[in-house]
């Protein structure tokens, strides 16, 4: 408590939060921006306001993209402060029961997995194909406006099983956490990311015990669900000797090597565990431009490049992605205005908030336009379930791609 | 209650809020130490016929309004009452027009300040106001509380920008003032009055502003001295020999550490201050007065770094945008004040504050506008530790008492508000604060327009 005291003073309360966040773009309400958020959560902390369904509500409202934490002039960690927050108010009111129900089935990864694969075979009965376009779109509303969202298609099969046929030796040995989306629904990328390292003359694992990595159960302050998927992944991956453990998504990477450290910071036969994790945790673009990846051949496209928040903000990883797809496309390479500016996604956000994620989507969509750009690539399966849907309400053509994909491109 | 049952009525629905995290929210702004309040309602016009209506019904029901832009301001000049309403006014928020024939814009009060330079910047032109808060300050805000900012010495402060002013005064009236004509004697000059007036008189729903053509080139330099007295000889001596910087900064020992422990940019630590100058204008004229100000400084004992292009430009920078940053996180609380001397006092009153900073026993790192006597003071606090905080309000008073008597004022630039109003007199005098009060219930009979604030 008295840590996040002085957190919480640490804010001047200077508005300087309002110049980056995404939402207060849209909003312009004080209860939406970081300096509105922090003085709320104080305050029910502090008992002066009472922990409301509309506090919780208005706390929820944020894409933890961190655009304020790093425009902060007084190094205010916003982060530290939006989760004590949540945590406080999930322990007070109880999460909403949606929410407890997914959390309650991701926490059990063998549940989870064949709630998956159900999914894969039945979505045709809600879900639509859309022509012309990679997805589809739910047949009936149940949120405002979702049913014109343009939805990732699940796979057959997913990339654990698709990986068992592909095992190659080669001189590291390395182990690949692909997460829930790449392993169900964007499997290409999942496929792509194991066709680039082998191909780098690395030997590539997937494990079979795959499951979530936790944070979305941790950022709505369901911490008991991310501790048991945490201690299940470190588990997991700890169990072979793997010279490095690969991540593809920006969100997963970020809590492999930054936030099991932070969940077991109390438990400390974990926490030790969590740190040899973190050691080995590499983004696929980090480990590539680490390692010297082979050069590909130049692909006449013209690239643009889209930066996930999480990691740019909390892994900095920004130069390694463009340092590969400047090797693939040259002069052909061009930044949009705000590359770094959150997509509006945000995990589960673009589920509850959709009215919301849709425009802030929208400016990102015509940023990317505007490049005259004909592929956007990006590092995060999120992000990318994001652009395919705003650049498809724009009427835009322009293909979305993980940074993997265009690389194993440049290597056929 | 009836009356915001009524002003429901009037708005419709999503133009107010009552909940009490809604409320809770609009209760501060940046001015540190002032006690929050959390208003009756929260309302968000997206008319000036709206705004009309809302305060036809505060007269009607005797409740006061704070209008409010971002709430960026330093001097609590938009905290409500419990008693009252806060009229939100960042949706009326469109640039109507950029006048490439007169140079004007004209502007609804919720535009962001940098918004409107960007949208100006294609035709060369720049709107010269530069408060640290461009990016999140509105135009209404920046109008009402007359910001400064870097580039004051050469360029002037919002007041000189303002060229035409529509306002909802207290009775209700929509009113006009000013427009795009360079000359107008017609009348008081109300726009200047309207500038500067906190939110007193009128809201404002429409703004004039005048643009003018971009500067070509830039030159900076960043110069090191050992000793106050140097930097402060320079900086008269610059301007003696005719040269107007854009900008010229200064900062001072506590600062320059600060800076330094926070930033690691190679700062001298045992430099007593360092001077930031900055002229613009066409290449030729740039070239010559560089030549200028590099004399002056050397001849003061200054050590002199020229930045060649604009990444070094953006280094020397650096050092000063981080100053606020970095003294912001030394420790919780953070007062920075804004007393203004005559230039020629700057080195004085550089002194005077070091004093102050013993006598209290207080860390006070000043930077600031040295060229046009803005300083910042800016006290290293904690607003929870009582005895400390004593110690702070009685330096802070020993501040304005010593701006005042080296011929300067108690605000240059952040505004009086509800932070600074008990120290009017010392300035104006009882007469002149009576003058303050009926010139306000000329606009404002029933005393509906943020109240509390200014006199």
């Amino acid at each position: 408590m008295t840590e996040i005291k002085q957190e919480f003073l640490k804010c001047m309360r200077c508005g300087n939060c309002q110049a980056v966040c995404p939402i207060y773009k849209e909003t312009k309400m004080e209860a939406e921006v970081a300096r509105g958020k922090i003085q709320l959560i104080k305050g029910v902390t502090e008992g002066v306001l009472k922990p409301t369904e509309y506090l919780a509500e208005k706390i929820a409202t944020c894409l933890t993209c961190l655009a304020c934490q790093e425009n902060c002039p007084s190094g205010v960690n916003y982060e530290k402060i939006l989760l004590y927050g949540r945590d406080y108010l999930a322990k007070e009111n109880g999460l909403p029961p949606v929410k407890k129900a997914i959390f309650k089935v991701l926490r059990k990864p063998k549940l989870f997995n064949f709630g998956l694969k159900m999914a894969s075979r039945f979505q045709g009965l809600a879900l639509k194909k859309v022509k012309g376009r990679p997805g589809r779109k739910l047949r009936f509303g149940l949120i405002e406006d979702y049913e014109n969202r343009l939805l990732p298609e699940f796979s057959k099969e997913t990339l654990v099983e698709k990986a068992r046929s592909k095992q190659i030796p080669g001189k590291e040995k390395l182990l690949y956490f692909p997460g829930c989306m790449i392993n169900n629904v964007y499997v290409n990328v999942g496929e792509a990311v194991i066709e680039v390292l082998q191909h780098n003359g690395a030997q590539v694992i997937v494990p079979e015990k795959q499951s979530c990595c936790g944070t979305p159960a941790r950022v709505h302050g369901d911490i008991e669900s991310a501790k048991s998927l945490g201690r299940y992944v470190i588990d997991t991956y700890l169990a072979v000797d793997a010279d490095y453990v690969i991540t593809s998504c920006s969100t997963c990477g970020v809590t492999l090597r930054q936030g099991y450290v932070e969940l077991f910071i109390d438990e400390p036969e974990y926490l030790e565990k969590a740190k040899k994790l973190a050691e080995k945790t590499r983004d696929i673009n980090e480990y590539l431009v680490e390692k010297g990846f082979i050069k590909p051949k130049k692909l006449n496209l013209k690239v643009t490049y889209h930066d996930p928040c999480h990691l740019n903000r909390k892994l900095k990883v920004n130069k390694q992605p463009r340092e590969i797809l400047k090797a693939l496309a040259g002069e052909n390479f061009g930044e949009m205005k705000k590359p770094a500016a959150c997509c509006g996604g945000a995990g589960s956000f673009s589920l509850t908030h959709y009215p919301l994620s849709k425009a802030i989507g929208k400016k990102k969509a015509l940023d990317i336009i505007e490049t005259g750009a004909e592929v956007v690539a990006t590092s995060c399966p999120g992000c990318m379930l994001q652009l395919n849907d705003a650049l498809a309400k724009e009427g835009s053509n322009i293909k979305v791609v993980h940074v993997a994909e265009l690389l194993a491109e440049g290597y056929k | 209650m009836e009356a915001l049952a009524k002003l429901q009525k009037i708005l419709g629905s999503g133009k107010i809020k009552t909940q009490p995290e809604e409320l809770f929210v609009y209760g501060y702004d940046a001015t540190a130490g002032l006690k929050n309040q959390m208003p009756l309602a929260v309302v968000f016009p997206e008319s000036a016929g709206e705004v009309v209506e809302i305060v036809k019904w505060a007269n009607e029901y005797k409740i006061p309004l704070y209008p409010r832009g971002s709430g960026t301001n330093l001097s609590g000049g938009t905290i409500p009452a419990a008693n009252g309403v806060v009229v939100e006014l960042n949706r009326l928020n469109k640039i109507l027009e950029i006048d490439l024939d007169n140079l004007t814009a004209t502007v609804e009060p919720g535009v962001i300040i940098n918004d409107l330079n960007e949208a100006v910047k294609p035709y060369g032109l720049i709107y010269p106001p530069d408060p640290g808060t461009v990016a999140t300050a509105t135009m209404g805000g920046s109008v009402a509380e007359c910001s400064g900012g870097l580039r004051g010495l050469k360029y002037g402060v919002t007041k000189h920008y303002i060229m035409g002013v529509e306002a909802v005064i207290g009775t209700g009236e929509l009113l006009k003032f000013g427009g795009k004509t360079v000359k107008n004697v017609t009348g008081y000059d109300l726009p200047a009055l309207m500038v500067g007036s906190e939110g007193t008189l009128g809201i404002i729903t429409k703004i004039i502003v005048k643009l003018i053509p971009a500067p070509k080139a830039k030159k900076s330099f960043l110069a090191v001295f050992n000793s106050i007295d140097d930097a402060g000889n320079a900086i008269a001596e610059i301007i003696k020999n005719r040269v107007i910087p854009a900008t010229l900064e200064i900062m001072d020992q506590t600062t320059i550490r600060t800076v330094e422990k926070f930033k690691k940019i190679g700062l001298p630590v045992n430099a007593q201050a360092i001077l930031l100058v900055e002229t613009d204008g066409y290449p030729e004229q740039v070239e010559m007065e560089a030549k200028i100000i590099r004399q002056v400084l050397e001849k003061n004992r200054g050590e002199v770094s020229e930045a060649q292009n604009e990444e070094e430009r953006e280094k020397l920078w650096e050092a000063r945008r981080a100053a606020l940053p970095a003294l912001a996180q030394v420790s919780p609380t953070t007062v920075l004040e804004d007393a203004t001397v005559p230039r020629s006092q700057v080195p004085a009153m550089l002194k005077k504050l070091k004093e102050i900073g013993e006598k209290y026993n207080l860390t006070i790192g000043t930077f600031g506008h040295a060229g046009d006597g803005n300083l910042h003071p800016t006290i290293l606090t904690d607003e929870t530790n009582r005895e400390e905080w004593q110690r702070v309000e009685k330096a802070v008073e020993e501040i304005f008492k010593a701006a005042l008597e080296l011929g300067g004022t108690l605000s240059g630039e952040h505004g009086i508000g509800m932070a600074k109003n008990r120290f009017l007199p010392w300035e104006m005098g009882e007469a002149g604060v009576n003058l303050l009060k009926r010139l306000k219930l000329a606009f404002d009979p029933n005393n509906i327009l943020n109240p509390g604030k200014m006199a």
